[in-house]
């Protein structure tokens, strides 16, 4: 049964992951056709709830292909991810909310731990 | 030996749109391969340019019809990376000692 | 109408592939410039495998356009991935508005020569 709602969760967290795709790339195309400089890098820690090999590679590998941000190293006790943001605003608050809010829980329902 | 294009009208407009676009975006990254400052540039560039490989099989499969282009595409596809994976571990091994 | 499509989406695909070269050349430093050739080129490949299955005349050259957009998706991300950190360990240089979070002291980074 517990496996049933994992796959049903998977494919959610796929057609998810397929939208943030979409609106990144819209993001990026804009970042780069307008003609003056419109990106304000930052590199943010986010710190992670994902324990599992597992989930830190989805996370990473989703972080990459959504919005803003690109995955660039994890620490070495893999608590923390160190996250490039092309578009972040004065702080990394609102990355990291939405990197906790919107994939870190939809890969812990797949993954558990 | 000369393809035919399998596609006309509409869609074989739009297909050759698409390879212009795509050749385009091969000259983009030719560019930033040959100047690129650093070597990190060059591999990202390196990286773009196996992706539009497999983009481009994946169009010619349409516009010549011929479907074992697209085996190719996924052969490729499959080991792009490899490539990008030996050149990152090369850049952190050489410690910042890459060209400038 | 299958025609007008499939037209749509590979002139759509091909323009989101344009937009990742031009963003190699117009971004500023090594990690915006990711973000542009990781996304757009995902995006501008998935939209092109979409435009070929809709094409498509029976349901194996359906899976097989699948097959490179999934492998694609599954390997774009760990060649970025492993670039960014090899560019933060090395020290390569940043976009001088880079802003730096403070505890990004916590992961490693070659020594400075």
């Amino acid at each position: 049964m517990s496996l049933i709602l994992r796959s049903w969760y998977l494919l959610r967290l796929f057609v998810f992951f397929l939208w943030d795709l979409l609106v990144s790339s819209l993001l990026v195309a804009r970042a780069v056709l307008s003609p003056k400089d419109i990106t304000k890098p930052r590199l943010v820690t986010i710190p992670l709830h994902v324990k599992s090999d597992a989930g830190i590679t989805m996370v990473a590998n989703f972080i990459t292909l959504t919005p803003g941000t690109l995955t660039v190293d994890v620490s070495d006790d893999r608590s923390t991810l160190l996250v490039h943001d092309l578009l972040a605003g004065v702080s990394g608050d609102g990355t990291r909310q939405a990197v906790r809010e919107g994939i870190e829980s939809r890969v812990l329902k797949v993954t558990l731990r | 030996m000369i393809i035919e294009s399998t596609a006309s009208g509409l869609l074989g407009n739009a297909l050759s749109l698409t390879v212009l676009f795509l050749v385009v975006a091969l000259l983009a990254a030719a560019y930033r391969l040959i100047a690129g400052p650093t070597l990190s540039d060059r591999v990202v560039a390196l990286d773009l340019i196996s992706m539009l490989l497999v983009v481009f099989l994946v169009v010619f499969k349409m516009i010549s019809g011929v479907n074992a282009y697209i085996y190719v595409a996924i052969g490729l596809a499959l080991i792009s990376f490899l490539a990008t994976v030996a050149f990152a571990h090369y850049i952190d091994r050489t410690e910042g000692d890459s060209d400038e | 109408m299958s025609d007008a499509i499939a037209a749509f989406l590979f002139v759509a695909g091909g323009f989101f592939c344009m937009v990742a070269g031009i963003g190699l050349i117009r971004l500023n430093d090594v990690f915006a410039r990711m973000h542009a050739a990781t996304k757009a080129g995902t995006l501008g490949l998935g939209l092109i495998c979409i435009a070929v299955m809709v094409k498509a005349e029976s349901l194996l050259h359906v899976a097989e356009a699948l097959f490179v957009f999934l492998f694609m998706i599954a390997s774009a991300p760990v060649g970025s991935h492993l670039i960014g950190r090899a560019s933060w360990r090395t020290r390569v240089p940043m976009d001088p508005n880079t802003q730096i979070d403070p505890d990004c002291s916590m992961f490693r980074r070659n020594r400075a020569r």
